[in-house]
């Protein structure tokens, strides 16, 4: 990934030194000089202020800089001012007005380059490359007093002063790539293309700014995100060389940097140096740095050196003075920074709208996650399916660690009120979000929804069937029960269950008929008041309606699960008679026809096998259940084996 | 689920029916109690199905036979005739393991709609609750000591087990509980005979037994230490 743009360069020669493009930094921004190809890893808006003060022999202070940046997507766009960015020279025509009272003047020429706008713009081909270019506008302004004679009746000179300006632009291109995390390679251009250009004058055009072409080469390398280390190397024989240290506490970082530069046209070999500390936190970064040159800078130069080697860079140079420079950074993220992504997700259990309970505590899908960031970070999960939830559904937090994918679960809720007669084909929105606002992340998956008859086949399941027309069944048991209401007043208050029981299943279950399932690829199961409405059903309709009368009525209920008799398999109801074992006599002498159980505090009680597909009366039911459940739950040791299995409703 | 599932069911009644067991020599009054509760006096040749529970009065005996096995029940006795089989050691541990998830307390998810109040005579819950007697709980037991003293051992203590917890009175009954922890011992079930010797060591019991139970869990401590 690349984490830095250095293209530092002598004569791309920068306020803050080596300090590179580091958000940990965040010093300078948009410096075109050391990053022509405009790369930052800013990642939103960004706002730059240079102001500082050059040590001539008097202090002049200057708004140095000032720039606003912005990234979109993988573009990125710099614009800047620069007022500061400028360099004046005075120089003595030669020519000298002797006045009558022996005073004289010197004629003078001035000269002013200004850097005054750039323009950048970068793209991020991937994660290792980047490549951009930059364009900067630059004024030249050359002022030259001279006498000119006039001739009549009395002959005199007058002094005028022309004046000529030349405007152009320069562009370059750049490229940045990063093999790994630790190095950075960069290569940009130097003076690459010149347009805009207004012709001088021949007199002047020999002062104008050098435009010799050059290339740029530069290397960083990152000890442990402490240490960087930088290179570059100008094929006009300039370079520069640096490091830079980085502390960080929490997201506040401090660094400091020095940076040693060489330039062709200055002596000593490292003409100067630009030390440089900083603070920076997620918001702003300041930075206070210098530049001190080795070579005495208040000595007075001939104009025919100037006129000589010209002049290349505006900002520093064999003429500039020591500066002193504030830069205050500036940065908002209106965009949210992804911090985790959500890979991939699995469906691995359709909807069954009934089996709502089961998706609270079992997932319906498994999505991969990735932490994107170095750090742990906590993850909130939630989905919404289309046309079953309105609102999110949250799944439980989790926590990853740095750089780790793992699978998460997501659980959702279907309300009471939903009812749905056919399957149908939905998509649901799966998200990942770090922060509470928006997702980092979201995902979308298409899901089989079935209708509410629909049931996945798991007997444990049919609870739910059981549980969900609870209310029905209790007005419809209640209806019955009252008809027996001196019958069961004059019962031992012990045997309640059991007549009750034998009564609702006389009553009900006796006068069903057995149907099978329609033929649908899901298994269909009826809610208890469809079973009593069409009076008729399969084994697991009798069962769910039969467990659903006596669970209304407070009779606590089981399913058995046969889970194979020649690879069929098959359910029905084991009742608690609330009965103690020593009263069993009370409904049977036949010891073989019940079954004990331990209830939640630890009480043995007596439950009866009952055969609700028998459509027959309450004995043969249970005699019925009883052989079933002898032979292959306890003789053929079927709940020990798990070939049958007890599933409490509650 | 399937069509015809009824069918099943009652073809494999039929079928259980036709492999049970056959009477042979009566003695005395001997009946069987079948699953709809009614009391059948026993003859010679006499079908016996799985359900039925073969009980002998006083000075009575009978002997069957079926599934190449013949069983005699001696007199005051009470057997079901699906405990008459041979067990292998696997399916002792398995009907052991069993009868332990049996026990376990059930977990229950709601908040029991059976504890609000009821008033007037039923308030209690406990009024004129009654209790089976005892003699049918003895018999059923007689049943299993025979079971055992004819081979079935392994059938015998899952079916003293069953009577246990079906007649609660015959487990405080230490005589018979220790005969079964004999079995599990001989059977070599060190772990299940120290868990039952531990439990009966609970009961009133005779210095003897005091005695004999200490010693044996000694024994049992050496044999589970060295296993």
């Amino acid at each position: 990934m690349i984490f830095k743009a250095n293209i530092f360069a002598q004569s791309s020669f920068e306020l803050t030194g080596n300090r590179g493009l580091n958000l940990g930094t965040l010093t300078l921004l948009n410096s075109f000089e050391i990053n022509p190809s405009n790369y930052s890893l800013l990642n939103d808006w960004g706002l730059s202020l240079s102001y500082g003060g050059e040590f001539s022999n008097e202090v002049n202070s200057n708004i140095y800089l000032l720039s606003l940046s912005k990234k979109i997507s993988n573009h990125f766009i710099s614009l800047r001012y620069t007022p500061g960015y400028q360099k004046d020279f005075l120089f003595r025509t030669g020519e000298v007005i002797v006045f009558e009272d022996s005073s004289t003047q010197h004629l003078i020429s001035q000269f002013s380059y200004k850097e005054l706008f750039g323009l950048g713009y970068s793209y991020r081909i991937s994660e290792e490359l980047n490549t951009g270019f930059s364009f900067r506008y630059f004024t030249q302004e050359f002022k030259t007093e001279s006498l000119f004679p006039v001739f009549g009746d009395t002959n005199y000179v007058i002094s005028s002063s022309e004046t000529e300006t030349g405007n152009f632009w320069k562009a370059d291109i750049g490229i940045n790539y990063s093999p790994i995390e630790e190095v950075l390679i960069s290569a940009g251009t130097i003076n690459l293309f010149t347009f805009g250009e207004t012709e001088l004058s021949p007199g002047n055009e020999p002062y104008s700014l050098k435009k010799e072409k050059a290339a740029q080469f530069g290397v960083s390398y990152n000890f442990l995100d402490v240490l960087e280390i930088n290179f570059i190397y100008e094929t006009s024989k300039s370079l520069q060389t640096g490091f830079n240290t980085y502390y960080s506490f929490g997201n506040q970082n401090f660094g400091i940097g020095l940076t040693a530069f060489h330039d062709k046209f200055q002596t000593p070999f490292f003409a100067g140096i630009i030390p440089a500390i900083s603070y920076s936190n997620d918001l702003f970064g300041i930075t206070l740095s210098g530049v001190k040159y080795f070579s005495d800078r208040n000595v007075t130069h001939t104009f025919s050196e100037f006129s000589e080697e010209g002049l290349s860079n505006v900002l520093n140079n064999k003429y500039s003075f020591d500066k002193a420079v504030l830069t205050f950074t500036f940065t908002l993220n209106t965009i949210k920074i992804q911090s985790v992504e959500l890979l991939d997700v699995e469906i691995i259990n359709e909807i069954y709208p009934t089996l709502s309970e089961l998706y609270l505590n079992s997932p319906f899908a498994i999505g991969k996650v990735v932490n994107l960031t170095n750090e742990p970070v906590s993850v909130k999960l939630y989905s919404r399916i289309e046309g079953i939830n309105p609102v999110n559904i949250h799944s439980p937090e989790i926590v990853i660690s740095g750089s780790d994918t793992i699978e998460v679960e997501f659980f959702t809720l279907i309300p009471d009120s939903f009812k749905k007669n056919k399957p149908e084909i939905t998509y649901a929105d799966f998200y990942v979000s770090v922060s509470s606002d928006e997702p980092d992340d979201q995902f979308q998956k298409a899901v089989l929804v079935n209708g509410s008859n629909s049931w996945d086949g798991t007997v444990s399941n049919l609870k739910y069937f059981i549980k969900k027309d609870l209310n029905f069944s209790l007005n419809y048991a209640k209806e019955i029960l009252s008809n027996y209401k001196t019958e069961l007043d004059s019962l031992q208050n012990n045997l309640g269950n059991f007549y009750q029981t034998k009564i609702l299943f006389n009553e009900v279950v006796k006068n069903l008929i057995y149907v099978s399932d329609p033929r649908v690829s899901a298994e269909y199961v009826q809610f208890p008041s469809e079973t009593i409405k069409i009076k008729g059903g399969d084994c697991d309709d009798l069962s769910v309606m039969f467990s659903s009368l006596l669970e209304s009525i407070g009779i606590e209920t089981a399913l058995v699960d046969y889970k194979a008799i020649e690879g069929l398999r098959h359910v029905n109801v084991l009742v608690n008679t609330g009965l103690k074992p020593g009263a069993a006599y009370l409904i049977t002498e036949n010891d073989a026809k019940y079954f004990i159980r331990k209830n939640e505090t630890g009480q043995d009680e007596i439950w009866i096998p009952v055969e609700t597909t028998s459509l027959n009366d309450f004995n043969t039911a249970w005699n019925i259940g009883t052989e079933k459940f002898n032979r292959e739950a306890i003789q053929e040791l079927g709940i020990a084996k798990r070939t049958v299995e007890i599933i409490d409703i509650y | 689920m399937k069509k015809l599932i009824f069918l099943i069911i009652m073809i494999a009644t039929v079928l259980t029916f036709a492999q049970s067991y056959k009477v042979g020599k009566v003695t005395g009054t001997v009946k069987i109690l079948d699953s709809n509760d009614n009391w059948i006096e026993v003859k010679d040749g006499t079908i016996l199905s799985s359900n039925s529970i073969l009980v002998s009065e006083k000075k009575s005996s009978v002997k069957i036979s079926g599934k190449g096995m013949n069983f005699t029940l001696k007199e005051s006795s009470a057997l079901s005739i699906s405990s008459i089989k041979k067990m292998t050691l696997d399916e002792l541990l398995l009907a052991l393991a069993m009868e332990d998830m049996i026990n376990a307390p059930r977990k229950n998810e709601k908040n029991n709609g059976k504890s609000t109040a009821v008033y007037g005579p039923k308030e209690t819950g406990r009024v004129n609750e009654m209790v089976q007697s005892n003699d049918f709980g003895l018999k059923r037991i007689n049943g299993a000591v025979q079971l055992a003293e004819s081979g079935f051992k392994e059938s015998a203590v899952v079916t003293a087990k069953e009577i246990f917890r079906k007649y609660p009175q015959t487990k405080e009954n230490s005589h018979i509980r220790i005969y079964f922890a004999d079995i599990l011992y001989e059977l070599g079930l060190y772990e299940e005979a120290y868990d039952e010797f531990v439990s009966i060591k609970e009961l009133k019991l005779s210095d003897k037994e005091k005695t004999e139970i200490e010693s044996k869990l000694i024994l049992l401590d050496k044999k589970l230490v060295n296993k």
